[in-house]
């Protein structure tokens, strides 16, 4: 089992969750409304794992173990330690906001090439 | 000692099913390169099994199935193509009376020849010791003749649903000779019938979607695949996905069944075992029967013996009518079985355990 | 091979011989359904073959052709001839691939590849929307998505790939996450659900809604060859280097724009038109493209890596060369050179194009300075500037100022007469100062022509003699031309008064100093009462000189491609000893000859060969002879200018790297001919 409720009512990922997981964690999110989700101890997470999280949207208790996971990026995933933090709700397809105005921002060093 | 016949137009073919055998010393080949070297080859060598090919040029695999059928019966393996039109074709072999089927590696799904040999050489052995049944070969047989599709036969189905009658699930699990067996099983349950049914039949992906418009064509259930995820209700059967396999679970409050990724753990799929756990974890035992038919192997046996134990309905397919007394056999071994009926009256055993 | 490999091919010829019969008859009866039977069983039965062997790009692309095929029997029609043109490419493409298994014994590198394109064109045979081109869901401009920090530059091509996997992938045992992180050289993976998600309440966590954005720091070449196996819709979008600009767009293609192209398409943002035709930009597109000069000089570094290495290219070509046994290796290398060169030239246009400036960014400061300069002095002069949009490379756009302020005060100083000179000159007593930039070739020319006096030349004579400058002597053999140049040397003013501008210790020398730092020439003319024209010619960039390598005494050197006037050979007799010097007549011109391995000091003796060999140059007014043992060849090398210790020593202009990993020395012309 990769997927339990722990006893402070925290739905842990542990250790390598396969694509089988995806359900059980599914439905602990639905049995548990409020429960956040701590995945400290999570190596690796199946694709089917990873987009169940991010229909979550439940505050993640991380960073998590594995490197693939501590750098992922996208609505669902840092800042860690949200614990407290209301479940962010921002619309699905639309990822984080500050990346659009922040992608072309000039570096402090930049040179006109062009004008 | 098994006398198999090898019956492929591709040399390579032949070449890659004989070196799979080669190393079971129990096997003596022969190989035939069309459907009439086949037939005379049968008539001569009275082979205990044969594999034959369904595209063939001259006299094609179906052709041919049904004359052996005919003139000398004895256990026919199908060897087709993984495809929609391959299904299809595969499909109307076991109704002409072939016992088995082993699809072909396609690019698709880029099989090692060791991962087609293990299956081939299971489904082959297993056919060699195999029964047939006449009285659907020779309906199949008139039919096929005479050019008709089986849905064609039969009056228009009413499908009219049912209304629920309490909440419960029947679940099926069955391989070898399983298409014929369910096509009898459903074909024999009203539209009324109040739970729905949730089947688990070992085959290949492209396989399912067919066949499970096939049964849906001829059986008054309203017979679809789970492709992905479907709402269970009554009147109504469902066929899990091919190479994959099906789990119950609730959406808002309702049940369905989804199509999960097979799981390794488990060496055939659509995997009863997984099914029937999935099952327990949705509902009370008493609310769930079980029926394991006809297949080579144990699968489905450990988990129908858990919910018997546990308050659920078990049936098994009695030895004289199973194809392959695999999984039943398991089952009734195992103590698990609440009734052990033959197939005919599997139906029957149904209607009075709901009713 | 194993056997099954063989009876794999064997089987494979024939079944292809059969189906192009087959196609062909059904191309001259496309009604003829035992024809189309027999294809398609062919078809079929080449793919069961493949898959046998493992060989699954095959085996897609057959299945693909099969169902075309199989679609045109179902359908009670003939079979359109547009059908089956791409099949007989598949039936063509999978004989190439047998050849080349057979050659090789293994399935062939690049099949995937092949196998998308030609499924992609028998699917565009078929009219049917069901096979059109799967679409990626809308979700405006994912680059928008891209962190900041994936972006940073790490001097290498960097790509990002928009990855929707099919719905169903989850069921072929395909982990998109698992797959998008074997990618090469990953630098960020963005993962968020596709608008076809469901809410948590009713999902399905088998069907995947995943949209993943992969940024890595590899070439949109290979990360197409990694991607191949995505199950899904991949968008590849190649990243300019520096500002996480998307500079071209790929979807669904697999025909490469080399890199080349891309950083081109990326400079072409001055033209709004043609970005827009071309790339999805947001509508805030900015005209100009701010580059961190940093990151600017990772490609240029690049660049002259490269360089070096398209040396090193035509060194073993012409190693291969001289090896007799390898004529076909030499050919091909020097094909390989060829191209290279030809990419490599490409790609330094291209980059230096980037940082490229026109000239009117250091032109615009001057009419204020002007002014104020003309004011202070009591004159009454205008500047008209003519091509400042003239493009160099910026750093020596940036550099030119100084010296260019230094000439124009010079100008207006010492050029321009005062008003009433001029007048009584017949000029108007407004003095013009024309400052104009023209591209010359690979120069860019600066001219500060004045229409004043002209350099006095007598003037000069007599400072420099006051100075001592020049011996007496030297200075009376001197032509007016020659002579005014003296103004270069350091230490001389010919200013009569102590101006508030050129009483400052810095003279023309540093003007002719720093112009030479940046590879270019100052060169004068002056007319007595006409006026006074300075030119700066400037390399256009700084990058890249072009050089003869000369060998003396066994050392390979360098001389600057614009200073030689021709190169000859001479019967040593016609050399003629003129005091402890030699000179050669040459067109009726008689040219100082400078022995080369004497004047580096490598050796004393003359060469003992009947032929000297001879490279003609010139430098500013002077023309002089080099005698070298060996002409080399013509090559661009990027110099590298002399620092530290060696910074001070005479008649070098730089260093290069060769080929060979030689360290070759760039002479300077005016220095060694001074």
């Amino acid at each position: 089992m990769t997927v339990v409720l722990n006893q402070s009512g925290a739905i842990q990922l542990i250790g390598a969750c396969s694509v089988d997981d995806a359900e059980p964690l599914l439905q602990l999110l639905l049995a548990n409304p409020i429960a956040p989700i701590d995945w400290r101890n999570c190596d690796t997470a199946h694709a089917a794992v990873i987009q169940v999280l991010l229909a979550a949207m439940r505050p993640l208790r991380g960073p998590p173990a594995g490197t693939l996971l501590k750098g992922l990026k996208g609505p669902a995933f840092g800042p860690f330690d949200r614990g407290n933090a209301s479940p962010a709700a921002p619309k699905m397809q639309q990822p984080i906001g500050a990346f659009g105005s922040e992608c072309r921002a000039v570096p402090e060093k930049a040179c006109l090439t062009r004008s | 000692m098994i006398k198999l016949l090898v019956v492929d137009d591709s040399a390579l073919a032949r070449k890659l099913i004989g070196q799979m055998f080669a190393t079971e010393p129990d096997f003596s080949i022969q190989f035939a390169r069309n459907g009439s070297e086949a037939l005379g080859l049968i008539a001569l060598a009275r082979p205990d099994v044969v594999t034959l090919d369904v595209h063939m040029p001259e006299m094609d695999g179906l052709a041919c199935l049904d004359r052996i059928m005919v003139e000398h019966p004895c256990p026919v393996v199908m060897v087709s193509s993984a495809t929609a039109a391959g299904a299809e074709a595969t499909l109307e072999a076991l109704r002409l009376g072939a016992v088995d089927f082993v699809t072909k590696p396609t690019g698709a799904v880029s099989l090692r020849i060791a991962d087609m040999a293990q299956p081939l050489i299971e489904k082959v052995r297993a056919a060699a010791g195999a029964r047939l049944r006449s009285s659907l070969r020779l309906r199949e047989r008139v039919r096929h003749r005479t050019g008709q599709t089986s849905g064609a036969l039969r009056a228009p189905v009413r499908k009219a649903r049912p209304a629920a009658r309490g909440e419960g699930l029947v679940l099926v699990g069955t391989s070898t000779g399983g298409p014929p067996a369910l096509e009898m099983l459903l074909t024999a349950l009203p539209a009324t019938f109040p739970w729905p049914i949730v089947i688990a039949q070992h085959m290949p992906a492209t396989f399912t979607a067919a066949f499970a418009r096939r049964l849906d064509g001829i059986s008054q259930l309203a017979v679809q695949e789970i492709r992905t995820s479907v709402a269970l209700k009554p009147g109504c059967a469902y066929i899990g996905r091919g190479d994959a396999d099906v789990v119950i679970s609730r959406r808002a409050g309702d049940l369905v069944g989804m199509a999960a990724p097979a799981q390794s753990g488990y060496p055939w799929h659509p995997s009863t075992d997984r099914m029937v756990r999935s099952a327990l974890n949705q509902l009370d035992p008493r609310q769930l029967i079980g029926v394991l038919m006809t297949g080579m192997g144990n699968d489905g046996a450990e988990a129908m013996a858990l919910i018997h134990a546990q308050g659920a309905k078990t049936i098994a397919e009695a030895e004289e009518t199973a194809v392959v007394w695999g999984m039943p056999g398991e089952l009734v071994k195992a103590g698990g079985a609440d009734y052990v009926v033959p197939l005919h009256k599997i139906a029957a055993q149904l209607r009075k355990l709901v009713g | 091979m194993n056997e099954f490999m063989e009876q794999f091919l064997l089987e494979s010829r024939e079944l292809v011989a059969q189906a192009i019969d087959d196609l062909l008859a059904l191309g001259q009866n496309p009604a003829d359904r035992d024809r189309l039977n027999g294809a398609l069983r062919a078809f079929h039965t080449l793919k069961g073959g493949a898959g046998i062997v493992d060989f699954a790009a095959m085996a897609r692309l057959l299945h693909a052709a099969e169902d075309v095929l199989a679609a045109g029997r179902s359908s009670e029609a003939s079979i359109p001839p547009d059908v089956l043109d791409p099949c007989l490419a598949c039936l063509d493409l999978t004989s190439r691939w047998l050849d080349a298994m057979q050659a090789r014994g293994e399935t062939p590198i690049g099949a995937e590849l092949d196998a998308n394109d030609m499924i992609a064109r028998l699917h565009a045979s078929r009219d049917d929307d069901e096979h059109a081109q799967a679409s990626l869901p809308e979700a405006g401009d994912w680059l928008d998505r891209l962190d900041a920090s994936a972006l940073e530059a790490i001097g290498r091509p960097r790509t990002a790939l928009r990855y929707v996997p099919d719905q169903d992938a989850f069921f072929q045992a395909h982990d998109p996450l698992a797959f998008v992180a074997a990618l090469p050289n990953v630098i960020s993976i963005d993962a968020c659900l596709t608008g076809s998600a469901a809410a948590l309440e009713i999902m399905n966590p088998f069907s995947c809604h995943l949209d993943l954005v992969v940024v890595m720091a590899a070439s949109g070449e290979d990360v197409r060859a990694a991607a191949a196996g995505a199950l899904g819709v991949t968008e590849i979008r190649e990243l300019d280097p520096p500002g996480g600009v998307a500079v071209t767009t790929v979807l669904g293609e697999h025909s490469a724009a080399p890199a080349v192209e891309a950083i081109e398409r990326s400079l072409m943002t001055t033209d709004p038109a043609s970005v827009q035709a071309d790339l999805p930009l947001p509508a805030h597109s900015p005209a100009a493209l701010r580059v961190a000069m940093s990151r600017i000089d990772t490609l240029v570094k690049l660049t002259g890596e490269l360089i070096v290495l398209k040396n090193a290219l035509g060194h073993s070509a012409r190693l291969s060369q001289n090896d007799t046994t390898s004529g076909a290796l030499a050919a091909s290398l020097r094909q390989q050179h060829a191209q290279f060169e030809r990419l490599a030239t490409e790609l330094q246009t291209a980059v230096l194009r980037i940082r490229v400036l026109p000239l009117r960014s250091v032109f615009r400061r001057f009419p204020k300075l002007v002014k104020e300069i003309s004011a202070s002095v009591g004159k009454s002069v205008r500047l008209v500037s003519e091509g400042d949009d003239t493009e160099a490379d910026a750093m020596i756009v940036e550099a030119l100022f100084e010296p260019l302020l230094h000439i124009l005060r010079n100008a207006i100083d010492h050029g321009i007469e005062d008003p009433h000179s001029r007048e009584a000159a017949g000029k108007p007593a407004m003095g013009t100062v024309v400052l104009r930039a023209r591209r010359d070739a690979d120069s860019v020319v600066v001219d500060v022509r004045d229409d004043g006096g002209g350099v006095d030349v007598a003037r000069v004579r007599a400072v420099a003699a006051e100075r001592q400058i020049a011996g007496p002597g030297v200075l009376a053999a001197m032509a007016d031309a020659e002579a005014a140049n003296l103004i270069f040397l350091p230490g001389f003013s010919t200013a009569s008064a102590i101006t508030e501008l050129s009483g400052r210790g810095v003279g023309m020398d540093t003007v002719k100093t720093n112009i030479e730092r940046l590879g270019g020439r100052v060169v004068l003319e002056t007319r007595d009462r006409v006026g006074t024209c300075i030119s700066l010619v400037l390399p256009f960039s700084l990058m890249k000189t072009a050089i003869m390598t000369v060998e003396v005494a066994g050392q390979v050197c360098g001389l600057p491609l614009d200073t030689i006037v021709e190169t000859t050979s001479v019967h040593r007799d016609r050399v003629i000893q003129i005091g402890s010097g030699h000179a050669v007549v040459l067109r009726n011109r008689t040219l100082p000859l400078i022995d080369l391995a004497h004047a580096l000091g490598f050796r004393q003796e003359r060469s003992a060969s009947t032929e000297a060999r001879i490279v003609v140059m010139s430098v500013e007014t002077q023309m002089a002879g080099l005698e070298v043992d060996r002409l080399g060849e013509r090559m661009d090398v990027m110099l590298t200018p002399m620092d530290g210790l060696l910074a001070g020593v005479r008649g070098i202009a730089g260093t290069s790297l060769l080929g060979d990993g030689r360290v070759l020395i760039v002479l300077n012309a005016e220095e060694l001919l001074g």
